[in-house]
């Protein structure tokens, strides 16, 4: 089992208060399953920059950074440093 | 002409038969290995008992080995229906109770699916499985009957064929508003006479490097498929999870030097906002084209100002026409960003007619019913008599039995001549080039059995998302919208999951007694905006 820190479970909020999606656990493969598609892909680069205060570099960006709560957070951690 | 989709590709092997057909990733087909695989498996279908018109469902992504299959059920005198893996079982089911195939040809990646439904098939129903691995499914559920390894036991030579160009080629299924799917069922003469009109209008030729983009249940595929395969072209077909990020579907097109790019408004909304398009990008492209739904017109201005070297041309029509009755060509970057891109003139053997309520034509200039008539006018919905009756009318001219199609659209002709298309005249919606019914949507709130009261309602958005879904819900338990769009995951494909919650005590109503949509859509008008 993974730990939950305070950044994943912010970011969970995001998904479950603003995107209205449910992540059943920190493992879940946001991306197989289909819970980020690409509405959900646009609104939540939009919440995570509202929220932290950093600008998403597109160029950047790599679908794996967006696979599960655990590397979402990472990608939060790295950006916003 | 040859008239049979099958034979473009065979007419290609015959000449150019180590020219790359497909390519997906480090995957490659030539128009050889195309043609000699295909047959092989039409001769494993006609041995598994498949006759003429006998359906046979694709549980497979788009990619080289669906291709192969798509024409191996074509020379077996089959039917081919693509089935959107990635919707819920449910509503799988219901495409294959209502097609009742006698095989379903899977790939490994999609034997989950597979698992999910097939034991709720009736078992006097049950399809048979073939699998386009070369490895058996064998699960408690699944049983294949044979696999690609089997193919190469069987002769490459061509399948004797039987098949008429009004034969069916495909079966479609779109968003049922009373949350059946409906089948639109494409003959053979349907889809030739665009992918002719296109290969010619377009000038594509073997030089041609050609995206495949939509996926296989959604009518435009067809004709980056057909299209590319017809002028012996390469069909590049771009990963699905270049979707997610508009900077993957970039490098895409700069990586596979495509001189041809078939998108989506959503896909080109979304990457001229991340301005991920740099000026004179794309050096290879000459044709960017567009259907679906509108595009925005800053987003193409913004296109055009990016790529003065490309060609840009919208398609408009629905599956039920197949593929595009009308085009638009842009003659030059619009410099009002106000004026809408117009769906343009009639492809050749089409016709669209602007009528009034009783189908008589309404002046020009003003706006009335879009309908539709010509060659790519489809055969019927699948078994399904009373919605075919709804929408494929009598033309009212008694010299000929010739059908128009109403398509639900409104649209006007411009003083330019040109057509313009107004929205709908009903509740249907398009989100990211979805067609969705929200009747389907709200019919599959309603099955939760979680709401005492629901109503969906469709906002466009102006931006990328198109139409926006929003839900107004009366729950006696304060039921979270996470929670009723998990549940309702369950039913519905994402893409008509709605994205706009808004919980009431009671929803408001007209004075008649029915839910006051107008006012459920200005409410949610400014949460769309925000």
């Amino acid at each position: 089992m993974q730990t939950e820190t305070s950044l994943i479970v912010e970011i969970r909020s995001i998904f479950s208060t603003q995107l209205s999606i449910e992540i059943p656990t920190l493992e879940t493969d946001l991306l197989d399953t289909g819970l980020i598609d690409s509405l959900t892909m646009v609104d939540l680069l939009a919440h995570l920059e509202t929220s932290y205060g950093f600008t998403v570099v597109m160029e950047d960006l790599d679908i794996e950074f967006f696979r599960t709560l655990k590397s979402i957070a990472e990608y939060v951690d790295r950006s916003r440093s | 002409m040859t008239h049979l989709l099958q034979r473009y590709a065979t007419s290609q092997a015959a000449t150019r038969p180590d020219a790359l057909a497909i390519i997906a990733g480090k995957q490659t087909l030539t128009y050889g290995q195309l043609e000699d695989q295909s047959n092989r498996l039409a001769h494993l279908i006609l041995q598994s008992g498949c006759q003429r018109g006998d359906r046979v469902c694709l549980f497979m992504d788009k990619s080289p080995a669906a291709v192969i299959a798509m024409h191996g059920i074509m020379k077996a005198d089959c039917v081919y229906v693509p089935i959107d893996v990635t919707s819920p079982p449910p509503r799988m089911l219901r495409i294959i109770t209502s097609c009742r195939p006698q095989l379903i040809l899977a790939d490994y990646k999609s034997v989950k699916p597979l698992d999910a439904v097939l034991p709720e098939v009736p078992a006097d129903q049950r399809p048979m499985v073939g699998c386009m691995d070369a490895k058996a499914i064998r699960t408690e559920a699944c049983q294949s009957i044979f696999d690609a390894s089997d193919m190469q036991h069987m002769e490459a030579t061509a399948v004797e064929s039987n098949l008429s160009p009004e034969d069916p080629a495909h079966i479609l299924f779109t968003s049922g508003s009373t949350g059946t799917p409906k089948g639109v069922v494409l003959s053979h003469r349907n889809v030739t006479h665009f992918v002719d009109w296109g290969r010619e209008y377009f000038g594509i030729t073997c030089d041609d490097r050609i995206s495949g983009h939509p996926p296989l249940h959604f009518d435009l595929s067809t004709f980056d498929i057909y299209g590319s395969l017809s002028a012996g072209a390469q069909l590049h077909m771009v990963p699905a999870m270049a979707n997610l990020l508009p900077n993957l579907l970039t490098k895409f097109i700069r990586d596979a030097e495509l001189t041809q790019w078939l998108s989506v408004p959503s896909a080109l909304t979304l990457m001229a906002r991340s301005e991920t398009v740099s000026e004179n990008d794309f050096p290879s492209l000459r044709r960017l084209l567009w259907g679906g739904e509108v595009l925005p017109t800053p987003t193409l201005i913004h296109w055009m100002n990016r790529l003065p070297h490309v060609q840009f041309t919208n398609l408009y029509g629905p599956t039920e026409t197949t593929i595009a009755s009308s085009y638009y060509t842009v003659p030059a970057s619009p410099t009002d960003s106000r004026h809408p891109i117009p769906i343009g003139q009639p492809c050749d053997g089409e016709n669209l007619f602007v009528l009034d309520s009783n189908l008589n034509p309404v002046p020009q200039g003003t706006q009335g019913d879009l309908y539709i008539s010509g060659q790519g006018l489809s055969l019927e919905y699948w078994e399904d008599p009373e919605k075919s009756a709804e929408v494929f009318l009598a033309s009212g001219d008694s010299s000929s039995n010739e059908k128009i199609y109403r398509t639900g659209d409104l649209a006007y002709v411009g003083d330019d001549g040109l057509f313009y298309f107004m929205g709908r005249n009903d509740s249907q919606i398009k989100s990211r080039g979805y067609r969705i019914e929200l009747g389907e949507v709200e019919t599959a709130m309603n099955a939760l059995g979680m709401l005492k009261d629901c109503a969906v309602v469709g906002v466009p958005t102006g931006g990328f998302e198109g139409t926006a879904i929003c839900c107004a819900f009366v729950s006696e338990t304060d039921v979270p919208p996470e929670s009723l769009r998990s549940n309702a995951s369950k039913l519905l494909p994402s893409y008509m999951l709605p994205t706009r919650w808004q919980s009431f005590s009671s929803l408001p109503k007209t004075g008649n007694g029915k839910t006051d949509r107008q006012r459920l859509m200005e409410l949610f008008e400014s949460e769309v905006a925000s």
